[in-house]
């Protein structure tokens, strides 16, 4: 079991042995549950292999979104004794998603990451979602990627329904005819099995300009 | 989420399916001949008529770059499309002015049936849900209209054995007990119901071991000594609103040196805690987002207060809905538990059945017995959902699926069929409440309306409306909870 006395330290095989069972199943919910538990359990945050592990499984599958999920805790999660969280800050009585420190490096660069995962592959839902939380855990906003999200919305080619609806965010505040547009485009043509959502965040708009 | 029975499928009732089944899943890559003619993609295969473009073609933006979740998304779609166009020779029909093939009640009445007998050896690993077994097939029977109180004495015979006398019951006789157990065989007595399966629940017991559960940050354990996720908290909710219990944790309960006093102690923010970077829901803090655990999560919120305060406080309810509202794809119309994760008519429940719970925190606190005004309406496509269960989650000789493909079992056509009840009705609370309880007032004032506009199904296709937190019968929940709220604890 997990007791202190039978493992005072991380069993030096663990995370290879991890690695094999991710090569069978890389997104195996429950080994990505006892990996987390590992992380919180030895403190391993800054342990080399943790990110070189999440490197790895995304160099080999860009769209494995329980390694994107694994290296946001390993970035933006909660260590030491504060309580864990799948966003940073989230829970019943705080703001969520608002981290208390950041370190302004750590999220520059994991932007970079995830722009470089983009480009590789615009219609991937991981990363476009990997940046906002990133932004959010520093309290920025998402208008620095409103240049990067049109490059893959340029007049009449659409390459990222996400780049899409990152636009629609950022329009929509000040700009709800530009965001009105945007939102329209995914329920017209490229995302319409999610019609009744994008009327929604229409009318939503209405309600707030 | 998978679930897969090991070893030979049953051969009681239908031994033809197994062997056709077998070798399609070894040869993933192979495409049965009848539906596609050689050089020809289900892509390119014209479909029935009634079926709008957007079921039938695939996404319009492909990005260049192939990794593995792309090809298990390829494969997927290849065989999902003869079946969502009602081309595929393996389809039963009648097939409806949509194109839309009927449900075949019977085979799945059949099935069910049959999975209430007894199992061969290959069902071994199946022994620790011996309680799972009993609970999904006589949901999917409830759900198809049949009177399971003819199965009474069975289940509890069945049932009363794998109840420990330190309280809740084993996946199996002699078996340490677990709150999914546990859940399911409570919900199973609810639904054959009457006094002589209320009366197997030992209370007190039940109680004192729930309180051996609760954990110092808010939520629960599955099991002593077990990992605490959403599904214990869920699960221990369901138990606690459905038997009664005292909301008082017991008196040498752990959590009670942490300063708390009641079972909803802190329980709330553990479930917040919960809610991930992209919105969904995980089995615990910290971890990937998931359909099941977003369901367990949000129905637990819903047990323990009104949706519009529980759910509004714990939640960012604008990222949740982008979350939920993305797990559903086209052209496959039903849900993926998971981002860039696959299909699965499971999710058809567990993500389905989130919808109505936001639906009600958004329509706010009922001020009527009747439905309330619709503040925002279906906010997902029930055409698309409708569409995968019919076209793509029935198997061929009885019992629904994951996906074409695979073998159907119970777990699946349990949650299939709670996924189509779900579509079919209105769920929403009113401002009376079958229970005297305070705390779980809004829990037993949920009411179900069947939708008669803009359906794919026939009247024939329906089925009976399920309560949206204790996923059995209304009526089932609310006489269980009578009947205990009238018993001295």
């Amino acid at each position: 079991m997990a007791s202190e006395s039978h493992f005072p330290t991380l069993p030096p095989k663990e995370l290879s042995f991890l690695m094999e069972m991710f090569a069978q199943d890389s997104k195996n919910y429950h080994v990505w549950t006892y990996r987390h538990w590992l992380v919180r359990r030895f403190g391993l945050w800054d342990h080399p292999r943790e990110l070189e592990d999440v490197d790895a499984l995304l160099k080999a599958d860009v769209r494995n979104n329980s390694a994107w999920n694994h290296r946001y805790m390993l970035r933006f999660g909660p260590r030491g004794d504060e309580p864990d969280a799948g966003m940073v800050g989230s829970g019943a009585d705080t703001k969520a998603g608002v981290h208390g420190v950041v370190d302004e490096e750590i999220v520059d660069s994991e932007l970079e990451v995830a722009k470089n995962a983009i480009l590789k592959a615009p219609e991937n839902r991981s990363p476009w979602w990997y940046a906002r939380g990133v932004l959010r855990a520093a309290s920025r906003g998402l208008g620095e990627w409103e240049e990067f999200a049109g490059l893959f919305v340029t007049g009449s080619v659409i390459k990222s329904t996400h780049a899409v609806e990152w636009l629609a965010d950022v329009y929509a505040e000040g700009r709800e005819e530009e965001a009105v547009q945007m939102l329209t485009l995914l329920r017209e043509k490229y995302d319409p099995v999610r019609k009744n959502y994008w009327d929604y965040r229409i009318k939503m708009l209405g309600q707030v300009a | 989420m998978p679930f897969t029975v090991p070893g030979k499928n049953r051969r009681v009732r239908f031994p033809s399916q197994s062997a056709p089944i077998a070798r399609e899943q070894k040869r993933p890559g192979k495409r049965p001949a009848s539906s596609h003619p050689a050089g020809k993609m289900a892509s390119q295969e014209v479909p029935r008529p009634g079926i709008p473009a957007l079921f039938t073609q695939p996404p319009p933006i492909r990005d260049p770059l192939v990794t593995e979740s792309i090809d298990l998304q390829d494969a997927t779609l290849e065989k999902c499309l003869p079946f969502l166009k009602g081309i595929h020779s393996n389809q039963k029909g009648p097939f409806n002015a949509c194109g839309v093939p009927a449900l075949q009640r019977d085979d799945h009445v059949a099935y069910l049936y049959d999975a209430l007998e007894d199992y061969p050896a290959g069902f071994v690993a199946m022994d620790a849900s011996r309680p799972w077994m009993v609970y999904w097939a006589l949901a999917g029977l409830s759900l198809l209209g049949e009177d399971i109180t003819r199965v009474r004495q069975r289940v509890i015979e069945t049932l009363r054995p794998m109840q420990n006398p330190t309280g809740g019951f084993g996946g199996g006789h002699g078996q340490t007990s677990h709150v999914a157990g546990a859940y399911a065989a409570v919900l199973s007595l609810a639904m054959v119901g009457g006094e002589e399966a209320f009366a197997v629940v030992d209370r007190q017991s039940m109680w004192r071991w729930l309180g051996r559960l609760k954990q110092a940050d808010g939520g629960f354990r599955v099991c002593e000594g077990g990992e605490e996720d959403v599904r214990g908290a869920y699960c221990a909710m369901t138990i606690i609103s459905l038997l009664d219990l005292p909301l008082a944790l017991p008196p040498h309960a752990v959590a009670r040196s942490a300063g708390m006093e009641k079972f909803t102690d802190e329980l709330p923010n553990y479930l917040a805690r919960c809610q991930t970077f992209e919105g969904g829901i995980s089995g615990s803090p910290g971890v990937e987002a998931h359909g099941a655990y977003a369901f367990c999560a949000l129905a637990c919120l819903s047990i323990i207060g009104p949706p519009e305060e529980t759910i509004g406080r714990c939640m960012d309810l604008p990222l949740l809905l982008s979350w939920l509202s993305a797990r559903q794809n086209a052209p496959e119309g039903g849900f993926s538990g998971r981002t860039n994760k696959l299909v699965d008519g499971c999710y058809s429940h567990w993500v389905g059945g989130c919808w109505p719970l936001l639906q009600s925190a958004m329509d706010g606190k009922p001020q009527s017995d009747g439905p309330p005004p619709q503040t925002v309406g279906s906010l997902f496509s029930r055409e698309g959902l409708d569409r995968y269960i019919l076209c793509c989650c029935q198997s061929p000789h009885g019992g629904l699926r994951d996906k074409p493909g695979k073998s159907p079992d119970c777990y699946h056509t349990c949650y299939v069929l709670t996924g189509l009840s779900a579509t079919q009705h209105r769920h929403y609370r009113t401002d009376s409440s079958a229970s005297s309880s305070e705390t779980f007032a809004s829990a037993f004032s949920w009411k179900s309306r069947p939708i008669r506009e803009d359906n794919v199904f026939e009247r024939g296709d329906r089925l009976t409306a399920f309560h949206p937190l204790f996923v059995i019968p209304h009526q089932a929940a609310e006489r269980m909870r009578l009947w205990y709220e009238s018993e001295a604890f």
